[in-house]
């Protein structure tokens, strides 16, 4: 039995764990269920060593330990899969997969042959179906997931942890993992098991444990639990199904048309979004979504032709599509989104800084200022001010930073690329809120996302990509979440 | 044939080599026993600092101290080597391995940047060589240029020189320790979440490489018979280019032994090119510039060097 | 509370200066007085303009070995076009500073268009600049500097040197530039994230060839101002300073990942370490233990800064 006994831990000024206590018996699978910043990942970082508590305890077995590195916790059996990718992208697979105890000849040296038939006998063994000298880079982020998860399991683990492991992951290559978690399970390994998604948590895991700012709500079967009841426990208060604003009317204006859009990763795509048209799009995990975002942005490089508000747009490239009215928020936050570095304020102004302009290319400090204190306000960023380091707000925050950066450029297309994956319910509703707002207001939006349903709560028409191409388009009475999932595994014609 | 290839890793520095040796011969119209031990025993210091800056370079590091280093050992060599044979051998050894060890407690314990540390390393170093040997003198004698070079017109012991080190660098590297500084190389944290010890891991590719300075600066003392503070200087930056040369990126993570030392031995055969094509030496800076550039600015470079990741 | 921590590296620098001064005072009474603190500073103006370069590349996650043989360059460029004549100085000096500007322009393109690691391409360009430079001169430079020129180098109004004015007024626009200007804003953006710099429409190739281009320039202005300073130049004269300089910017709080940092502590850090060399020269100490001191004393101050600045990029 693993056991983590009143484990506190604090940054700075926030307590992000308070005297936790929480329990796993072998042949379960224990669910962490809380809002963004309600302590589940540092709970389970702890657990694996890469994170040490202020004060508790944990034991293995009845067994004290005191894991200080992922090494030490991995000695004692316990494995982290962690939200963040930990595989080497310039190694291959096999390295990648024997990175501490390749097999070795008789000097010392690695034997590759041994390696790669060991290799190959793992992937096999879990249904995964890559040769093992391909670079790990070059593979898409699915299965670069997958194999995390398989270099997990291949070190035989006592207790598993699973952090938002399926972020990454597509519809069948979840059933995929929930198969090797139930096997696992059934074999006597501890699984800790951290997701959004209450269907998955319901579907993996035995039993689940609710944390909110730092605190354990209550730990309950997940069979007795109804979702309104676990919202309730995460929330604080009552909340039933994410509600969806009023999406109001598309016009007959056409903002945007791509044609014949072909690249790497896009097949002969078009598309047409009319002005205040939510236009959703959805299907499995890398079929082109955000590709195709981009190369509309001019940052991803395509050929074919792309036309706004009439006009088309020549050598697209991130610049010039901004003038034309165009507004990209990327699915990367702290990679492509925000600089890190830098203030609340200096994010918020970073795409119009031109219109800060004084004499001798000094930035207009007053008019800046006047904009962030602004728009703090207005989408009730929960910061000390403009001066604060971005890097100190919660993920929520920050993503609210990075859309009302984009909102300051009153751009006439927004395009959004799964801008509400790994946000908190809260700033959920206030997203969805301002993006129906502005879609009201004429401005034409393309929303790829992720999760099916909220599609069907905010677009007003879907496509539904896979391999590159547009699979389906599901207008009206046809955006159900049961027919993008369809038309997400299976394409068009069902 | 696929065996060659990955021992060669890919023959591109060794064409190039090749090439210019070829362009030697004709120049000079003979290239026996004579010139074959001159071109080993030049280029066998460069070699060694090389594969040391390889080493550091794949966990994304740099060091500039390499080449004060080899001064300090060359320094401490040519000091005692006359009075005690096993003084002169060991201290040397020792300085290099502190001198490394230091580094790479630095850089790891306090998470400085690699450069900036070992520019004041550097100084530190050529600061303590020109203490211990205030001008170039000491001395070592003759008879170790015999035993670590061979004879003037026998190749066999610079070669074999040559080989082993190579060979020992590339067996380095194909143990865990290998596995893991190209880990580290590729993605510090990532590496550190998979187990990896990278603290460990990182310092001992400074200690190494520290030893392998040491071991450069008293080949050079053997080749001279005699210290000089400065000795090491020139290497400071040529290391970095005979590496670059060799296909590897600075980013860490890639690279092969072999190629390395097919930049070190192209950086050396340029200047004896040089000299028998009749140009002035004024020109070799300007050469070895563009030959670094056109390696790392060609396209067929560029995916060279990329290729180096498939062994 | 940014207010704070910004000025505290350029604050640690001045104490630790101050000390060193303190130093200097015990060793050879009479150091710290007005005439030699300007004397001090205009010798450390040369080393701050090259750094002044430096810090804009180190911005921008780059570094510049080839300053060394720019200054050398653009030297012997300038003493043979002037040969020593007011009349040639205006186009020597305007050819000799062309060199460090194509020298910039392309070590920026080859950075950003060809995608070579900065040190590979600053380093071949040095060595393209050294052989360049010996061919031009056969090894012995000529011409002279004009009198109009050592005037200005080593001249003063009022017993303030012109290089120091000089120096105080191109530091204080780059402080301000950095800091309050819309370039100044994408410098530290490209140099930060590239990719959320291009996302966000700035035209990164542009930033980073111009701050290439800048540090080129700079190289070249230093290099004809030192060679107008000694009188003439000379083969190597610019290797003194490109070690340093990195140093004195790092030591300045600048990040060698880019994106941090300002010329502020660059300044008091030039400062600082110009003052570490005349103490130990002052001092009488020999040419070796100077060297080891001055490794000794960098560490040193790397080491209290990091101590200071802790915790600060914990996430």
């Amino acid at each position: 039995m693993l056991r983590l006994a009143d484990i506190d831990k604090t940054y700075g000024a926030t307590r992000a764990l308070r005297a936790v206590t929480v329990e796993a018996e072998p042949g379960t699978v224990l669910g962490l269920a809380g809002e963004n910043g309600a302590g589940k990942s540092t709970l389970i970082k702890v657990a694996g060593g890469a994170i040490a508590a202020d004060r508790g305890t944990i034991s293995l077995d009845g067994l004290s330990i005191q894991p200080r590195t992922t090494h030490e916790a991995q000695a004692h059996g316990i494995v982290s899969v962690f939200q963040e990718l930990t595989l080497l992208r310039d190694l291959s697979v096999e390295q990648n997969l024997f990175l501490v105890d390749a097999p070795l000849k008789r000097w010392g040296s690695i034997d590759r042959r041994a390696m790669r038939q060991q290799a190959a006998a793992i992937l096999a063994r879990h249904d995964l179906t890559i040769a093992a000298d391909t670079r790990v880079g070059d593979l898409p982020l699915g299965q670069q997931q997958m194999l995390e998860i398989v270099r997990a399991v291949a070190r035989k683990p006592r207790v598993l942890l699973l952090d938002e492991a399926t972020s990454a992951l597509g519809t069948t290559e979840v059933a995929w993992l929930q198969r090797l978690v139930q096997s696992l399970r059934d074999d006597g390994t501890m699984v800790l098991f951290i997701s959004h998604r209450w269907d998955e948590i319901v579907s993996f895991c035995n039993r689940v444990a609710v944390l909110r700012n730092g605190e354990l709500v209550g730990v309950a079967d997940t069979a007795a639990l109804s979702e309104a009841e676990a919202v309730r426990m995460m929330t604080g208060h009552a909340v039933s199904e994410a509600e969806f604003p009023n999406k109001g009317a598309a016009s007959d204006g056409v903002a945007l048309t791509a044609t014949s859009l072909r690249s790497r990763s896009l097949d002969n795509v078009g598309l047409e979004l009319k002005r205040g048209e939510i236009l959703g799009l959805g299907g499995l995990v890398g079929q082109g979504q955000g590709h195709l975002l981009e190369a509309l942005f001019g940052a991803h490089r395509v050929a074919g032709e792309i036309a706004v508000n009439g006009a088309p747009l020549i050598q697209p490239m991130p610049r010039r599509a901004m003038q034309a009215g165009l507004a990209y928020v990327p699915q990367e936050r702290k990679t492509q989104g925000l600089l890190l570095l830098k203030s609340v304020g200096q994010n918020l102004t970073l795409a119009t800084l031109d219109r800060l302009r004084t004499l001798l290319g000094l930035v207009d400090a007053g008019a800046e200022r006047a904009t962030v204190e602004a728009a703090i306000i207005r989408e009730q960023i929960k910061t000390r001010g403009g001066a604060e380091p971005i890097r100190n707000l919660s993920g929520g925050n920050q993503q609210k930073v990075l859309l009302e950066r984009w909102l300051l450029t009153k751009p006439s297309i927004l395009l959004l690329n799964d801008v509400t994956r790994g946000v908190d319910i809260g700033t959920k509703r206030h997203i969805y809120e301002v993006i129906a707002a502005i879609a009201r207001e004429g401005v034409g939006v393309i929303w790829y996302s992720t999760d099916a349903r909220e599609l069907v709560g905010v677009a007003h028409r879907v496509l539904v990509m896979l391999g590159g191409r547009v699979a389906a388009e599901l207008r009206g009475d046809e955006v159900t979440a049961d027919r993008i999932v369809a038309a997400a595994v299976m394409g068009a014609g069902q | 044939m696929s065996a060659l290839r990955r021992i060669l890793g890919n023959n591109w520095p060794v064409s190039v080599f090749l090439l210019l040796l070829l362009t030697l011969i004709v120049l000079k119209g003979r290239f026996n026993g004579f010139d074959m031990r001159a071109l080993s025993v030049n280029s066998l210091p460069l070699v060694l600092i090389a594969l040391a800056q390889f080493l550091i370079i794949l966990t994304r590091g740099i060091d500039l101290s390499l080449g004060p280093i080899a001064s300090v050992a060359a320094s401490l060599m040519a000091l005692h080597i006359s009075d005690n044979a096993m003084l002169g051998i060991a201290l040397p050894l020792f300085a290099g391995l502190g001198a490394g060890l230091f580094n790479g407690a630095l850089i790891v314990g306090l998470r400085l940047p690699p450069i900036i540390v070992t520019l004041a390393t550097m100084s530190i170093w050529q600061g303590v060589a020109l203490v211990l040997l205030p001008d170039p003198g000491g001395s070592v004698p003759a008879g170790y240029q015999a035993i670590f070079m061979g004879s003037f017109s026998s190749p066999v012991i610079g070669l074999v020189t040559l080989v082993v080190w190579t060979a020992l660098v590339t067996w380095l590297l194909s143990s865990r320790f290998g596995l893991s500084l190209r880990a580290i190389g590729s993605d510090e944290l990532a590496a550190q979440m998979s187990g990896i010890r990278v603290r460990r891991t990182k310092i001992t590719a400074y200690a190494v490489g520290g030893m392998l300075a040491a071991v450069s600066g008293m080949y050079l003392a053997v080749a001279m018979t005699s210290g000089s503070p400065v000795v090491g200087d020139g290497y400071i930056l040529s290391s970095i280019a005979a590496v670059v040369i060799g296909g590897v990126p600075l980013v860490g993570g890639r690279g092969a032994p072999i190629a390395v030392v097919m930049g070190a031995l192209i950086l050396t055969i340029t200047a004896s090119l040089l000299y028998f094509a009749h140009v002035t030496s004024f020109y070799q800076s300007l050469i070895n510039g563009l030959i670094l550039l056109v390696v790392v600015g060609s396209p067929g470079g560029r995916d060279y060097a990329a290729g180096l990741v498939r062994r | 509370m940014n207010a704070v921590r910004t000025a505290a590296v350029p604050l640690f620098l001045l104490a630790l200066t101050l000390g060193m001064l303190a130093l200097g005072q015990v060793l050879a009474p009479g150091l710290a007085n007005s005439g030699n603190l300007l004397q001090l500073l205009k010798i450390a103006s040369f080393l701050g303009l090259v750094a002044l370069g430096q810090t804009l590349v180190m911005l921008v996650g780059g570094i510049d070995l080839s300053v060394a043989w720019v200054v050398t360059g653009s030297a012997v460029v300038f003493t043979a076009l002037c040969a020593g004549l007011d009349a040639n100085t205006a186009q020597a000096a305007a050819a000799a500073i062309a060199v460090g500007l194509v020298v910039g322009l392309v070590n920026g393109f080859g950075v950003v268009k060809l995608r070579i690691s900065p040190i590979v391409m600053t380093l071949a360009m040095n060595n393209i600049m050294l052989g360049a430079t010996l061919v031009y001169t056969g090894g012995t430079p000529s011409g002279g500097v004009s009198p109009a020129l050592r005037a200005l180098a080593t001249g003063g109004v009022g017993g303030m040197p012109f290089m120091v004015i000089v120096w105080l007024l191109v530091g204080t626009l780059a402080i301000v530039a950095i800091r309050y200007s819309r370039w100044g804003r994408r410098l530290l953006a490209v140099g930060e994230n590239a990719t959320v710099s291009y996302l966000n429409g700035i035209a990164n190739d542009r930033v980073v060839i111009g701050a290439y281009v800048i540090c080129g320039t700079m190289a070249s202005i230093t290099g004809i101002l030192f060679a107008a300073f000694s009188g003439s130049s000379f083969l190597g004269m610019g290797d003194q300073f490109v070690l340093p300089a990195i140093a004195a910017v790092v030591l300045g709080g600048t990040s060698m990942f880019g994106g941090r940092g300002g010329y502020g502590g660059t300044f008091a850090a030039v400062i600082f370490t110009t003052m570490l060399s005349t103490v130990l020269v002052i001092g009488n100490i020999s040419a070796g233990v100077r060297s080891i001191i001055f490794g000794a004393a960098i560490l040193a101050a790397l080491i209290a800064q990091r101590l200071l600045t802790r915790g600060e990029d914990r996430d």
